[in-house]
């Protein structure tokens, strides 16, 4: 019995609602049909000839259910059922205009299967029953309105029965038409649903492995995450990270629209790692996934300390929440952590965890070769960085500037490095230096390198011999696959002369005084490291003032899409007519104008040196290190020379300048940043000031007054003036040549 | 190209250290200890100090050398300098009265013969 009844019901319909357009689009043709039988009843009724009081009477019932199933006012469900009232009325009147004809009867068949259409159980058992009802009763108390034939109307009940057996028969195989019905378009809809989600499901993942490759940050690629999250799978998503002392940090959230505002306030909350009743440090400590159906308030209570921002997050109406531990090869990374808000009425179950856990493991990921990168990339941009100098010497009568810019962050750490160095013997010792290959191996032979080119060059060895010794340390002791190039120059800011060496490095850029610009391509040889014992050549240039050269890295010339020579040119022609300029700017310049032309994002070292005009009048400001004095000797003896005095003037000069120098030099001996100022002018005679920010020291001793004694006896005239602010010395020498000799 | 730096050879048992280069505030110091060390070590009569080949020198230069001859004069060394008439440090030397304290003398043969000379008086 029990079986009998699950197969009944098991094939009877379910009785779902249609969907509203559906079920429109069938009322509507209900109605018409409704409608042309309240047109054709009365019609039929005066054909009949009844007469027209008799007709309008008995037919009003169709006409009054049509007006009543087409109004919008009453609720869907009724309409149906009036209008399923209507048809059979309309079946019933007609039996009875008819006068109980038989064929009529036929017309109740119709009708019942029409209103099977509605595919609801209430219009049609109602339909059995009305045609029940009205056969039997009116069958009763009128047969001959009911049926035509004589038996029947000796027994209008059993005919009623029979009737009404039949009735249940075309119902049944309406029911078992409509059940099948039903089954089709649930598979359908079904399938169609599945089809839908796992379209959404593989463009979601489409979308993952684009958005979260699309960038080594590990901060973008979080961001990308929760965007990825939200709308498309959750109402929120946050991200957490653990630091590497174990700390959580929330790297990223995101929130639908209209929650937004609420959500901003966690956004820092990030769990106590320790937290045991909090999900995410549960996820983060056992790896596993965590699915809350249904938040309630108590976990908001505990997960979140503030009390604003509890009740900010209770306003959100959080309704369930995922959080996926994003675990990385070796260790958990951090957590994902999905919510809904009752707001857009979606809720997760565990049909939802495989695709977030999917995009999770995606994440993690991404998250873990950002986090290698970064690494890498920070030790090896810290190396670097390093190893270039953080200031560059001040020399008088010379002018430096450099300017190293990182590649893009979609390039490795290159090994550019330059580095100016004051030598012992007063000049110059300027580099520029590339080591093939990237990252944190580039940088640390990049360190090699510059620190044995340092030791070498203090030690006063030449361009060349400093080449020499270099590649022997690369080439014959270094791994075999160790290579850089390297330009090494040495000038000295007192005759003017450059005397340089180049292993295969761009030829350095030669700014003329007047703007003319051209590649310097003498003393080139073969790059360090590429063969044992080369041969370096120096190239020996003097230097006219007001001359700039250049140094760069390829980096500044290299393009994916034009040839070197196009780089080379354009490099050129960004120089011309800039002898003038402030030579920051030009670096700056020359390294904005490559990045707008060309197509790399390789790191870019330029390095530029002036020698600089001194005039009639030059002034300088240079560090109070005893080591200045030598090439200030050195620039102040250049433009003695300029200036006409003999090799014994000269000398005194200098001592008594060097006396005044040496003096600020001891004054300045507190603060490493200290300072002091030359200035030199000639009129005919020559005038030197030294001023610093020291008091004049007394004279202690004899001894400690010689410095004193040496300015006065080789000056014509000293004089000293000390201030709150600092010490000024002023001294006038007449040069024998300048007016007609005084002897000396 | 190097910065300053001494030389030093014997003749007999006078040190003689030749410097080359600039002698200045930043380098004086350093020589002075070369010098010093070297007298030390080997403990000669006297020291030529060779400046020849010194295009500058500035008072603390000048200083050092005083400190130098105070020095020895404590192991009653003598000290000579040989600097040329013709050099432009000759005249600072002149005018820092750094003669007082050492014999200037125009080449090294003739600085030698006047330390030994001198460290033979006083022997005698």
């Amino acid at each position: 019995m029990k079986d009998i009844l699950r197969v009944l019901r098991r094939s009877l319909p379910q009785g779902g609602k249609l969907p509203e357009e559906v079920w429109w689009s069938r009322h509507r043709g209900i109605l018409v049909l409704l409608w042309l039988h309240a047109v054709a009843i009365p019609v039929y009724a005066l054909i009949r000839g009844y007469p027209v009081w008799h007709t309008l009477l008995e037919s009003a019932i169709v006409p009054s259910a049509a007006f009543v199933a087409t109004t919008t006012l009453v609720p869907r469900r009724v309409r149906t059922a009036v209008a399923s009232v209507g048809l059979l009325s309309s079946s019933a009147v007609l039996v009875h205009l008819s006068g109980g004809l038989i064929e009529m009867h036929f017309h109740f068949f119709v009708m019942v299967t029409v209103v099977a259409l509605y595919q609801d159980w209430i219009p049609f058992l109602a339909s059995i029953a009305y045609v029940l009802i009205h056969h039997g009763m009116l069958g009763a108390l009128d047969p001959s309105s009911v049926f035509n034939h004589p038996a029947a109307r000796a027994d209008p009940w059993r005919w009623a029965g029979i009737h009404a057996f039949f009735i249940a028969g075309i119902s049944a195989v309406c029911l078992v038409t409509w059940r099948l019905n039903e089954t089709v378009l649930a598979q359908r809809r079904a399938a169609e649903t599945r089809l839908k989600e796992e379209q959404a499901r593989l463009a979601l993942m489409a979308e993952a492995g684009r958005v979260l490759t699309s960038s080594l940050e590990l901060e973008a690629i979080v961001r990308n995450l929760t965007r990825l999250m939200v709308p498309a799978v959750a109402d929120t998503c946050v991200v957490d990270l653990v630091e590497e002392d174990g700390s959580i940090r929330r790297a990223a959230s995101a929130a639908a629209p209209a929650i937004r505002h609420l959500f901003e306030s966690i956004a820092n909350d990030a769990p106590d790692p320790d937290d045991d009743v909090h999900p995410v440090s549960r996820a983060i400590r056992t790896g596993r996934t965590e699915l809350i159906e249904a938040v309630p308030d108590s976990l908001v209570a505990q997960a979140i300390a503030d009390a604003d921002h509890r009740e900010a997050l209770r306003k959100t109406r959080p309704s369930s929440a995922i959080i996926v531990p994003l675990a990385g090869r070796h260790e958990i990374l951090g957590a994902v952590t999905i919510g809904t808000v009752e707001m857009t009425r979606r809720r997760f179950s565990s049909e939802n965890v495989p695709l977030v856990e999917e995009l999770a493991g995606r994440a993690a990921i991404a998250v873990e070769n950002a986090r290698l990168y970064s690494r890498q990339r920070g030790a090896a941009e810290a190396l670097q960085h390093s190893l270039l100098p953080d200031r560059l010497p001040t020399v008088p009568g010379l002018g430096t500037a450099a300017r190293y810019i990182p590649g893009g962050p979609g390039a490795s750490v290159g090994g550019d490095w330059y580095d100016v160095l004051e030598l012992p013997d007063g000049t110059l010792g300027v580099a520029m230096g590339d080591v093939v290959g990237h990252g944190v191996p580039a940088a640390s032979l990049m360190g090699q390198l510059r620190n044995a080119l340092r030791a070498y060059a203090l030690d006063g060895y030449p361009p060349v011999e400093v080449m020499r010794r270099l590649n022997y340390m690369l080439h014959d002791i270094g791994a075999p696959e160790h290579m850089a190039t390297l330009v090494y120059a040495t000038f000295d800011p007192d005759e003017g002369r450059l005397r340089l060496t180049n292993a295969g490095h761009p030829p350095p850029l030669l700014i003329g005084p007047e703007g003319d610009a051209s590649f310097f391509e003498e003393g080139g040889g073969v790059p360090l490291g590429a063969m044992s014992a080369p041969r370096y050549e120096e190239a020996s240039l003097v230097l006219a003032p007001g001359t700039t050269l250049l140094l760069y890295t390829d980096g500044l010339v290299e393009d994916r899409s034009t040839s070197l020579e196009e780089g080379f040119d354009r490099l050129r022609s960004a120089t011309l007519d800039r002898s003038h300029d402030d030579l920051q700017a030009l670096c700056d310049h020359v390294i904005l104008r490559s990045m707008r032309d060309r197509d790399s994002d390789d790191d870019v070292a330029v390095l530029a040196l002036r020698y600089l005009p001194l005039g009639d009048r030059f002034s300088v400001r240079v560090p109070a290190r005893p080591a200045i004095l030598k090439p200030l000797r050195a620039t102040l003896r250049r433009w003695l020379r300029d200036a006409g005095a003999t090799e014994q003037e000269m000398y005194e000069i200098l001592a008594a300048s060097g006396e005044a120098c040496a003096n600020a030099i001891r004054h300045g001996s507190g603060p490493k940043t200290a300072t002091f100022e030359v200035e030199a002018s000639r009129d005919g005679d020559v005038h030197i000031v030294v001023r610093d920010r020291g008091r004049w020291r007394e004279p202690r001793s004899s001894l400690g007054g010689r410095g004193l004694m040496i300015m006065k006896e080789f000056m014509d005239e000293v004089d000293l003036a000390t201030s709150q602010k600092g010490t000024e010395v002023t001294m006038r020498r007449t040069l024998s040549g300048a007016n007609g000799g005084t002897d000396r | 190209m190097k910065g300053s730096q001494v030389r030093f050879s014997a003749s007999g048992d006078v040190v003689v250290g030749r410097v080359e280069g600039d002698i200045d505030l930043a380098n004086a110091g350093r020589i002075a200890e070369e010098l010093l060390t070297k007298i030390s070590a080997d403990d000669p009569v006297g020291l030529l100090i060779d400046l020849a080949a010194v295009p500058y020198v500035d008072s603390a230069g000048v200083r050092m050398l005083f400190e130098v001859a105070n020095h020895l004069q404590l192991g009653r060394q003598r000290m000579s300098i040989v600097i040329p008439e013709s050099s432009p440090v000759y005249r600072l030397l002149k005018v820092t009265h750094v003669g007082e304290i050492a014999h200037l003398c125009g080449s090294q043969e003739e600085g030698i013969e006047i330390l030994r000379r001198s460290g033979t008086q006083d022997l005698a």
